[in-house]
């Protein structure tokens, strides 16, 4: 009977559509990106030219203006860019990820929804080892 | 909605809740046998996972509460699994703040013993009918209840009370229209299968044998 109360309840939480957490989150869409080309004492170098690649394609090439930096407008569905500045032999990458949309979740959900359901099984069962060394007493 | 998160509410507000949390924690589990656990764990486990449940509503979006269910079958010992599950909601879905949690606990744990009260008063029809009927009135109560005690909260932090009225209320209507008719539906199907899962009403204890 236990058993058969059990599953009414989970067929009834399955019954309605569940999706994502009820929590609120931020997204977002990069629709430019700029980067700057400087040496390491922070001087912004000139006229550097940029190569975007995205899966091993080059997709762009540009150069710096005077302040180092170089503007690139993705196309609607990029997703990683890669960056690869060269000037008179010095050469720097620098590899972005676009496909994230929104605050990244560290772990999966049903992995949090089963990460709950077993501390509650934890505390229940420590609840009832508690209750049952002193329990004999009272009862 | 009806989770508060944390950094919305002053200090004083939070302190209240957890002062009040710890009294009406103690009174829901004084007394408690181990037997007494697997129930209130298997309601909790569904509480937990309720509010996973939504669905949008005008601008917002609303989850199942079911603290209705939980008041109609605990009884006493709903607000324990009440704090339970909100824990485990706070800290595995960032749902509702843990500094909010002795809040969180009241608006929907209180409810819960209101659902409680009125599913003990219940009479008038006969089993099945009357234990649907009363367990959803309760259930319906307990969703408009905490609806209110979230709203009073947000007014009381200067929110505007149009506004809050609207998105917390209005958005809670389909929330109490679905948990009135399901905890409606599963208090008649316990009344039937197996009435021992329900608080005993003082009716139901007379007509037992």
């Amino acid at each position: 009977m236990l058993k058969k109360c059990a599953l009414l309840i989970i067929v009834l939480i399955l019954a309605c559509s569940t999706s994502d957490a009820h929590r609120l989150m931020l997204g977002y869409n990069v629709k430019e990106v700029q980067v700057t080309a400087l040496y390491d004492d922070g001087t912004p170098a000139q006229d550097v030219d940029i190569d975007v690649m995205s899966n091993g394609k080059s997709i762009a090439k540009g150069v710096t203006d005077e302040h180092g930096a170089y503007t690139f407008r993705p196309e609607s569905s990029t997703g990683e860019l890669k960056f690869v500045s060269s000037s008179a032999g010095h050469r720097a990458v620098l590899s972005l990820d676009l496909s994230v949309k929104k605050q990244q979740d560290e772990i999966a959900l049903p992995l949090r929804v089963a990460a709950g359901l077993g501390y509650l099984l934890g505390v229940a069962g420590l609840a009832m080892i508690y209750l049952s060394r002193k329990g004999p007493k009272k009862a | 909605m009806v989770h508060i998160s944390d950094g919305v509410l002053p200090m004083a507000m939070l302190a209240a809740g957890f002062g009040l949390t710890a009294i009406f924690l103690i009174y829901s589990l004084r007394g408690l046998q181990a037997e007494e656990i697997p129930k209130i764990s298997m309601i909790t486990a569904a509480l937990f996972v309720a509010s996973l449940v939504h669905f949008p509503v005008g601008p917002t979006s609303v989850h199942l509460i079911l603290n209705g269910l939980a008041g109609i079958m605990l009884g006493r010992r709903a607000y324990a699994g009440v704090f339970v599950s909100l824990t485990l909601q706070a800290i595995f879905f960032s749902h509702g703040g843990l500094t909010a949690l002795g809040v969180n606990t009241f608006n929907i744990g209180i409810p819960a013993f209101f659902a409680w009260q009125i599913f003990e008063h219940r009479g008038g029809l006969d089993r099945p009918k009357r234990e649907a009927v009363f367990g959803g009135l309760a259930a319906g109560i307990a969703v408009l209840s905490s609806a209110i005690f979230v709203s009073l909260e947000l007014l009381a932090t200067g929110e505007a009370f149009q506004e809050i009225s609207i998105l917390v209320i209005a958005a809670h209507l389909p929330v109490i229209l679905i948990e009135t008719l399901v905890t409606g539906a599963v208090a008649g199907f316990l009344a039937r299968v197996m009435p021992q899962m329900l608080v005993s009403g003082k009716q139901n204890a007379m007509n037992a044998h």
